[in-house]
C-alpha cells in the first residue's frame, strides 16, 4: 500500500466525481428520452392477463400504427401499487404516463376537485362514448362528471348453475324467477341432497353489494351522500342472514378453498360476472360441461336484472408529458375493432366496446357451459344492468360496511339497523 | 495595504490552507471516512422522521400539478390529529389493545415455550442439536408470504390440517380465521411456530454462558436441579429476558405482513387482526391521511418508548 497521503485537492476531486456519478445514477428512469423522435409512454398495472392483452396490442398493432411510439408497460401487485403510485403523486416525479385503475381503487386519489392526479378524459373519448356500455366502461371511473378511466369489459353478474346436479334431483334452474323462488324452490331439495344452495361471502361487502344493489339499493348517490341507510338495506341483510341460518347459502371459502368447495360440490349454484368464467375453467376445468347459465333471479318490484362486478379501466396521470400519445394506446385498445377482440381473445372478456358485439368470436358456444353461447347472455344482460355510483369515498366506506354492517349482521347477528349506523358514523368520522 | 504586502499575503495563503489541513488532517479524516453513512442517514433518516412530524400536524388535501413543482396540498390542523387519535379513535384503540394482547401471547407463551426448546437443546442427553437448531431456526427465516399461505391452510375451516387432527379428539371444526373470537388465539399459534425457534437461540446462548462451576457449586452445597435453575441459571438468563421481551413487544405492536397477508389485505372479522402499524398503513396509504398516519407513527414510538422503559425499570428492581 502506497503511504502518500490523500491531498485535499485530490479528495475534492474524488468526492465532486462521485457526487456528478451519483446524480447521473439517479435520475428517474422518466426523464430519460429517448434519441430522435421517438417517445416513450409508459403503464403501470397489476393484473398478468391485462398485461399480456396489451403486449399484444403493442406487437400487432401499435408498433405498425405509431413506430416511433414505445410503450413500457410495467407491473406490480396489486396492494403495492397504490402505495407505490401514491409516493409517485407526492413526490410529483417519476409518474407514470397511464395507469391501469381497478375500480375500487378509483376513489383514494380524486376527493379533491381541481387536484386529481388523473386527466379527465371526457374530450377524448368525445362522441365515441356512444360505442362504449356506460355502466361498465366509464361510470366507475366518472368522478363530477370527469371520465378518468376506461373500461374494456361488459362485466354484469350471471347465475351459474349445476345442471347435472339439478336434473339428478328433478330440479329445474331456469324456473324461479325472484331470488324467494330461486331460495324456495332450489334451497330444501339441494340441502336434502346434501348440498348448499349457493355460497355467500358473509366477510366481505361484495356479496352483499350485489343482492343490495341488484334490489336498487346504492351506497352512494350521485352527489357523493351516503345512501345505506335505507329500509331496503336492513331487508336485504336480515333475508341474507335467515339463508345462512338455515344452510341453504352457505359460507363461501376464500382463495383456492372456493374451488375445492365447487369441486366438491359444496353449492350447486354461483354467481360471477364474464370474467369469473374464466376462473372457473382454471380452477375447476373437470367441471366443463356440467355448468349452465341464466340471469339472475330478481327482486320482487324494481331493481336491475343485473349489476356490474370489477372492472379495470386505462386512465392518463395528469403529469403526463404525452397524454396525447398515451389516449391514441388507450384508444387503440379500448375503442377499437382489433383492440377489443385482442382482449377477447386474450382475457375472454366481453367488450365494452360495442361495435363489435356482433363479432362471430364472441358468440361461440362454449363447451365448458354445456354449449351454451356465453356472449348472447352477457350482451342481454349488460342492457339491463345497474349503474353504480362510484364515489372518491368508496373505499374507505365499504371498509366500514365490511367490519361494521357485514361481518356483524351475517356473522354475529347484531341488528342491522345500528350496525349501519355505526358504519356510517365511523364514515364520517374519517371522511 | 502595499502591493509588496498584498504579493507576500497571496503567496503565504496556500501555505496556511495547506498547514492547517496537516494540523488538522487526523481531526478530520474519520468524519470524512463516517461521512457516507452520516449522509445516507441524513437522507433517509433524520429528514423523513422530520418531514413525518411536520405532517402529524397538517391534513392532506389533494396533490400539487408537476407544473407547479408537485407535492402535495397542506392544510394545518395543529393538535387535531393527536387529539383527534388519543381521545376519539376507536380503532386506533382497537389496535392497540389487539397489539397488546398479541404482546401478552408473546410474553406469556412464547417465552417460556423458547426456554423450554432451548434446555431441552442445552441438555447433555438430547442428539442431533444442530439439527434441531436449523429445524426451529427455519420458520423464522421463511418468507412471510409464504408462512401466511401455510397458515391459510392449516387454518381454514373446512379443508384445515389444524380442524382436521382437532377433530380426531372430537372438537368441531372451528373458524379460525373467521371468527373474530378466535382469530387471535390463531395469531398467536402462528406467531410460536415463527419465532419460539428464533428466541430459544438467545436463550441457548445465555444457558451456555451459565458457568459450570458456579452450578457445581451449588450442587455440592446440596442445591437440587430446581433451586440451581431458579437461583443460578435464571439469574444469568436476566438480559436475554430483557432482550426477548422488548423485542416480542416491539414487533407486536409493529405486526404487519402476517395477519394483513393472512386476512387477505384486511383487518380480519371485525378488525379482530388490526395492529397499530397496519392501521398506519390502512389509513396513510389507502385512505390518504398521511398526517394523520404520521401522527399515529410518532404516538406510537412513545408509546413503545414507555412501556420498554417501564419494563426495563421492572427488570432493574427484580432481584432474585
Amino acid at each position: 500500500m502506497s503511504d502518500k497521503k490523500l491531498s485535499r485537492r485530490d479528495f475534492l476531486k474524488a468526492a465532486s466525481t462521485a457526487l456528478a456519478a451519483s446524480g447521473f445514477a439517479a435520475l428517474p428512469v422518466g426523464m430519460v428520452r429517448a434519441q430522435d423522435d421517438e417517445v416513450t409512454i409508459s403503464l403501470w398495472g397489476f393484473a398478468n392477463n391485462r398485461d399480456e392483452w396489451m403486449h399484444n396490442v403493442v406487437d400487432e398493432l401499435w408498433s405498425d400504427m405509431h413506430p416511433n411510439v414505445n410503450v413500457d408497460l410495467s407491473l406490480t401487485p396489486y396492494s403495492d401499487l397504490w402505495p407505490k403510485l401514491q409516493a409517485a403523486f407526492v413526490a410529483g416525479a417519476g409518474i407514470p404516463d397511464m395507469v391501469d385503475i381497478e375500480i375500487s381503487a378509483m376513489g383514494q386519489f380524486v376527493r379533491e376537485a381541481g387536484s386529481e392526479p388523473y386527466a379527465a378524459l371526457n374530450d377524448h373519448i368525445g362522441e365515441q362514448l356512444e360505442d362504449l356500455s356506460i355502466p361498465s366502461a366509464t361510470k366507475p371511473w366518472t368522478v363530477r362528471g370527469n371520465i378518468y378511466g376506461v373500461g374494456n369489459e361488459v362485466n354484469p353478474v350471471l347465475l351459474y348453475y349445476r345442471h347435472d346436479l339439478m336434473d339428478e334431483l328433478g330440479m329445474d334452474a331456469e324456473a324461479p324467477g325472484t331470488w324467494d323462488e330461486f331460495v324456495n324452490m332450489l334451497g330444501g331439495g339441494a340441502m336434502d341432497a346434501g348440498h348448499g344452495l349457493f355460497p355467500f361471502s358473509a366477510t366481505g361487502w361484495g356479496d352483499f353489494y350485489i343482492q343490495f344493489n341488484q334490489a336498487g339499493g346504492e351506497f352512494f348517490d350521485a352527489e357523493d351522500n351516503v345512501q345505506l341507510q335505507s329500509p331496503l338495506a336492513v331487508e336485504i341483510l336480515n333475508w341474507v342472514k335467515a339463508q345462512l341460518d338455515s344452510g341453504v347459502y352457505v359460507q363461501q371459502g376464500s382463495g383456492d378453498v372456493q374451488y375445492a368447495m365447487m369441486n366438491e360440490g359444496a353449492y350447486i349454484t354461483i354467481w360471477g360476472a364474464p370474467w369469473y368464467q374464466g376462473f372457473m375453467k382454471q380452477n375447476a376445468p373437470e367441471l366443463e360441461g356440467k355448468w349452465k347459465m341464466r340471469s339472475l333471479p330478481m327482486w320482487g318490484d324494481g331493481g336491475y336484472a343485473t349489476v356490474p362486478r370489477g372492472g379495470t379501466g386505462m386512465g392518463i396521470t395528469a403529469a403526463s408529458e404525452n397524454k396525447e400519445a398515451a389516449w391514441e394506446f388507450i384508444r387503440v385498445c379500448n375503442l377499437t375493432d382489433e383492440g377489443s377482440l385482442l382482449a377477447f381473445r386474450r382475457m375472454n372478456l366481453f367488450p365494452s366496446y360495442k361495435p363489435v358485439w356482433d363479432a362471430e368470436e364472441l358468440l361461440r358456444t362454449d363447451d365448458y357451459f354445456s354449449g351454451q353461447k356465453p356472449g348472447e347472455f352477457i350482451a342481454e344482460a349488460a342492457s339491463a344492468m345497474a349503474e353504480v355510483n362510484v364515489s372518491p369515498y368508496w373505499t374507505l366506506f365499504v371498509d366500514a360496511v365490511n367490519r361494521l354492517v357485514v361481518q356483524p349482521v351475517l356473522l354475529d347477528g347484531a341488528d342491522p339497523e345500528s350496525a349501519i349506523q355505526d358504519a356510517i358514523d365511523e364514515f364520517e368520522f374519517n371522511k | 495595504m502595499t502591493a509588496s504586502a498584498m504579493t507576500a499575503k497571496r503567496e503565504l495563503e496556500p501555505r496556511t490552507v495547506s498547514s492547517w489541513w496537516s494540523r488538522n488532517q487526523r481531526k478530520v479524516i474519520p468524519y470524512i471516512y463516517l461521512s457516507p453513512f452520516l449522509i445516507a442517514f441524513l437522507i433517509f433518516t433524520v429528514y423523513p422522521a422530520g418531514a413525518s412530524f411536520f405532517l402529524s400536524f397538517q391534513r392532506v388535501r389533494g396533490f400539487i400539478s408537476v407544473e407547479e413543482g408537485g407535492g402535495v396540498v397542506l392544510e394545518h390542523q395543529g393538535l387535531k390529529n393527536y387529539e383527534r387519535l388519543l381521545t376519539k379513535d376507536k380503532r386506533f384503540r382497537t389496535a392497540i389493545i389487539n397489539g397488546a394482547e398479541f404482546a401478552a401471547g408473546t410474553v406469556l407463551i412464547q417465552m417460556p415455550l423458547a426456554l423450554g426448546v432451548a434446555l431441552l437443546m442445552n441438555a447433555p442427553h438430547v442428539r442431533f442439536k444442530t439439527l434441531a437448531r436449523l429445524a426451529f431456526f427455519a420458520p423464522y427465516i421463511t418468507s412471510a408470504i409464504v408462512v401466511a399461505w401455510i397458515f391459510t391452510l392449516i387454518f381454514e375451516e373446512r379443508y384445515g390440517l389444524l380442524n382436521a387432527a382437532i377433530g380426531f379428539v372430537g372438537i368441531e371444526p372451528i373458524a379460525w380465521l373467521t371468527n373474530k373470537d378466535f382469530v387471535m388465539p390463531a395469531l398467536i399459534i402462528l406467531g410460536l411456530w415463527t419465532w419460539v425457534g428464533y428466541n430459544s437461540l438467545f436463550f441457548l446462548a445465555g444457558l451456555q454462558n451459565v458457568p459450570d462451576d458456579l452450578k457445581e457449586a451449588a450442587r455440592i452445597d446440596g442445591a437440587g436441579t430446581l433451586r440451581v435453575f431458579w437461583h443460578i441459571t435464571i439469574p444469568f438468563l436476566r438480559p436475554v429476558f430483557v432482550f426477548v421481551i422488548i423485542t416480542g413487544l416491539i414487533g407486536s405492536f409493529s405486526l404487519f405482513s402476517q395477519p394483513y397477508l393472512l386476512f387477505d389485505s384486511g383487518s380480519g372479522p371485525q378488525d379482530s387482526a388490526l395492529f397499530p402499524l397496519m392501521y398506519l398503513f390502512f389509513m396513510g396509504f389507502e385512505n390518504f391521511r398521511m398526517g394523520y398516519a404520521s401522527a399515529m407513527g410518532f404516538v406510537l414510538t412513545v408509546i413503545i418508548l414507555m412501556v420498554t422503559g417501564l419494563q426495563l425499570l421492572l427488570f432493574r428492581l427484580w432481584k432474585v
